[in-house]
């Protein structure tokens, strides 16, 4: 009998496709900074998760999200 | 997602419970499911659409009207009045780590009239940390849309077939692939993170402007290099908004000319259009011809000079000519009145007394030669003949009259051609009149209208994004000035670094915005050139005549080409199953390696595994090689495969199959006992390796047939 909740055998291959990593080219092109930043930008509004906040809750994270990033020193700039 | 335990309980033509268990390992990925006809083969497909989206998105009427319909008969006429009665199908799945467990049932009383219309229930079974297992029931569809994002609606009938043979309308319906992968990365979500962006970015230069109010001239320059890049923004993102309206219609044009080509590619149709269109040219041959040679027989009878017509009259003239120089009394003038006086004497001018043959002779000489109006050809003829040049005339006549019966020929033979080519033509038109085909003429043009819409619009499309793209070139120049004007009135001191972050957030806003928009309008190319990638390591080698797949760019349907890379438009039973199961598999991957690639971002999107395909019949109208080709197709590709085989099928496909299955089911028809004597039972039979099954049994109830499942091996 299985047991519900998490598989006990036949886990994932999880074949990860290399031509596939082609769609996430242009991230790949970001500065680590910028991709960071991305990322965080993602999180709040395309993650399964995003669905559980408010949009205005969404705007107040992003914009304390890009207000710290402001505040770092760039390593672009510099 | 890897089906585990699949049960149905009084389910159409499932009686009391049933199950069926598949193997998932990688190593033991194929399942095989041996019916006959109408014995249950489509139910088990119907059993997960049932399960994944309720009984209204079982196509049949009678299951919109009830859900209590689902309810397997025989069952439903055994319950008493009162009783309740319980229908469900039940599935164990898993998607990458965890196993879920989900059950769609029907709750209905039989009433007098048989079963009321019953309440439909979906519930999850959970496991706790100590083994009980808890059943919650789903509220607010919360249970429902896990299911659906889990098992998109578009996609349930390219990964479960049902009916056979495969064929283009079920590609057709897997043609939004391209809107359905951009659903997978909630394209709509990452617009709402740009739009958030803008929003930001704005507050941001709100701030900037009060900073900057404490110095006119910065505050000066600021405002006129801030409403410059507002309209560049607005600019820009009018562009993407017109790239992607491009892409789409060029996408519409794709599909539309796709749809074109398929309308205006049914072989009979086409040849007999093509046949119609010769013939029309022939007809048209035919009666310039025909006007050619009528023309031709005046051009005939005007070189003849009229010789042929005269030359009857050149013997008598001769001889007159003859008489007249015997008598010397040529010159003469030759006239009407000189014929007149001929006639008046007794004698003519050969001497011998007139009798009625001469006198007629010259009376007839006089009305057709000598007339008042003899034309100088006539003249001329005379003349050569009295030259002794009495040849020309006889050799022209000669000529004349074998041009006339040669043209009158070619005028009959040209007119019994069109009179069987009219005929043909005829026929030909009934041909389309009964043609099938000729009923589409209207979507045809439908499609041809539609098409030069689509056309219109992107021509305007591309004309309105030149000129943007032009003004953005100019707004970026003046921007690029306006900011190192500002750069140089910009204060100094505290308010300078100030300044700085916020110019910075403002920055990182911009250019994320625009990373966000220049993405969305590069995910089509990359999802074409995935697809392609996969399509073809799934197709070509299985492939027997060495054609290749090829997904087009626009319309993202798939496409047989030959060596050449020419469209194959001829395309057999076969060819298009390895294709159709090859496309749908290439977007299985493609959906699964989008997933896990974004997972590398640390965005999670939802659940999307390896998936299983469930496939009835899918050897229909295909030959050995092709079965071959399908067989190992199926057997080899899939991370787990559920083959629904019919009777017919199977012995062809059994030697390739048998030997790479795990496990084997059969479905057993219970038969009324009178169906039984109107049917060939050994058309149930199905050899499977020695044994040989007999598939329909005579039902212990003679009331309602029903199936059960067996496992044979």
């Amino acid at each position: 009998m299985l047991r519900l909740g998490t598989a006990s055998a036949n886990k994932s291959s999880a074949s990860k496709n290399a031509s596939l990593r082609t769609l996430l080219a242009p991230f790949e092109q970001l500065t680590e900074e910028k991709r960071e930043l991305l990322r965080e930008v993602l999180q709040i509004y395309v993650s399964r998760d995003s669905g559980k906040h408010t949009d205005l809750e969404k705007r107040r994270r992003l914009s304390a999200v890009i207000s710290d990033f402001s505040k770092k020193p760039s390593v672009e700039e510099d | 997602m890897i089906l585990r335990h699949l049960t149905f309980r009084n389910f159409l033509v499932f009686y009391g419970e049933q199950h069926l268990t598949f193997p998932s390992d990688q190593s033991e990925n194929v399942t095989l499911v041996l019916a006959n006809n109408n014995t249950g083969k489509t139910s088990i497909i119907r059993g997960l659409k049932f399960l994944f989206y309720g009984s209204d998105a079982l196509a049949l009427s009678k299951f919109a009207r009830s859900p209590s319909a689902i309810i397997n008969e025989r069952a439903a006429n055994e319950a008493k009045k009162g009783d309740d009665i319980e229908g469900y199908v039940d599935l164990t799945f898993s998607l990458g780590d965890d196993i879920y467990r989900f059950r769609r049932s029907v709750l209905a009383s039989r009433t007098n009239e048989g079963l009321d219309r019953g309440e439909e229930i979906l519930s999850e079974y959970v496991e706790s940390e100590s083994g009980a297992i808890r059943i919650i029931k789903d509220s607010g569809g919360i249970m429902e849309n896990r299911l659906r994002s889990w098992m998109p609606r578009g996609l349930f009938d390219a990964f479960y077939f049902q009916g056979e043979p495969l064929d283009g309308k079920m590609l057709e319906g897997v043609g939004g692939m391209h809107q359905v992968l951009t659903g997978f990365l909630h394209i709509d979500k990452w617009e709402e993170a740009a739009d958030a962006l803008g929003k930001v970015q704005q507050d941001y230069e709100r701030q900037l402007n009060t900073i900057a109010a404490a110095s006119r001239e910065y505050q000066g320059k600021l405002t006129t290099l801030q409403t410059t890049e507002k309209r560049l923004g607005e600019t820009k993102a009018q562009v993407t908004k017109l790239t992607l309206e491009i892409q789409e219609l060029e996408a519409r044009e794709a599909v539309l000319s796709e749809e074109l080509k398929t309308l205006g590619n049914t072989d009979d149709y086409d040849r007999l259009v093509q046949h119609k269109t010769d013939l029309r040219s022939r007809i048209d041959r035919l009666e310039a011809d025909i006007d050619r040679a009528h023309e031709r027989l005046g051009q005939i009878i005007e070189a003849s000079q009229g010789a042929p017509f005269l030359l009857s009259a050149v013997e008598p003239a001769r001889r007159v000519l003859r008489e007249l120089e015997k008598n010397n009394v040529l010159p003469a003038d030759i006239t009407e009145g000189f014929v007149q006086r001929i006639l008046k004497e007794k004698t003519c001018v050969c001497g011998r007394v007139h009798d009625e043959s001469s006198r007629q002779h010259w009376e007839r000489y006089l009305k057709t030669a000598l007339s008042a109006k003899l034309s100088h050809r006539f003249l001329d003829v005379l003349n050569r003949v009295s030259e002794g040049s009495k040849r020309g005339p006889v050799e022209l006549a000669a000529q004349t009259r074998r041009d006339l019966t040669e043209t009158q020929a070619r005028i009959e033979r040209c007119k019994k051609d069109l009179h069987a080519a009219r005929q043909e033509q005829e026929a030909v038109d009934e041909q389309i009149r009964q043609n099938p085909h000729t009923n589409q003429k209207a979507r045809i043009a439908e499609v041809v209208d539609a098409l030069r819409t689509v056309s219109r619009q992107l021509s305007d499309a591309k004309e309105k994004r030149g000129s943007a793209e032009g003004l953005i070139n100019n707004l970026t120049f003046t921007a690029g000035k306006l900011r190192k004007e500002a750069e140089m009135a910009k204060p100094k001191g505290k308010a300078a670094a100030q300044i700085a972050e916020v110019e910075r957030a403002i920055k990182l806003t911009g250019e994320l915005r625009e990373f966000l928009s220049d993405y969305r309008i590069s995910l089509r190319k990359r999802f074409h050139e995935q697809a392609q990638a996969l399509i073809s390591a799934l197709y070509d080698p299985h492939a027997v005549d060495r054609t290749r797949a090829r997904i087009d760019p626009n319309s993202f349907l798939p496409q047989i080409i030959n060596q050449e890379g020419k469209p194959v438009t001829m395309v057999g039973g076969g060819q298009q199953t390895l294709l159709s199961l090859a496309y749908v598999s290439a977007l299985a991957q493609l959906r699964k390696g989008i997933h896990e690639t974004m997972r590398e971002l640390n965005l999670y999107l939802g659940k999307a595994d390896d998936q299983s395909f469930m496939v009835d019949s899918p050897f229909a109208a295909t030959d050995p090689n092709y079965v071959r080709a399908i067989a190992s197709f199926l057997t080899g590709g899939a991370r787990q495969v559920i083959i629904l085989m019919a009777r017919q099928q199977w012995d062809q496909a059994a030697q390739h199959l048998l030997p790479k299955a795990s496990k084997v089911y059969a479905l057993r028809l219970h038969s009324k006992v009178s169906e039984l004597k109107n049917l060939h039972e050994e058309d149930f039979d199905f050899v499977v390796g020695k044994k040989t099954l007999r598939l329909i049994a005579p039902a212990e109830d003679v009331k309602q047939r029903y199936t059960e499942i067996m496992e044979i091996a």
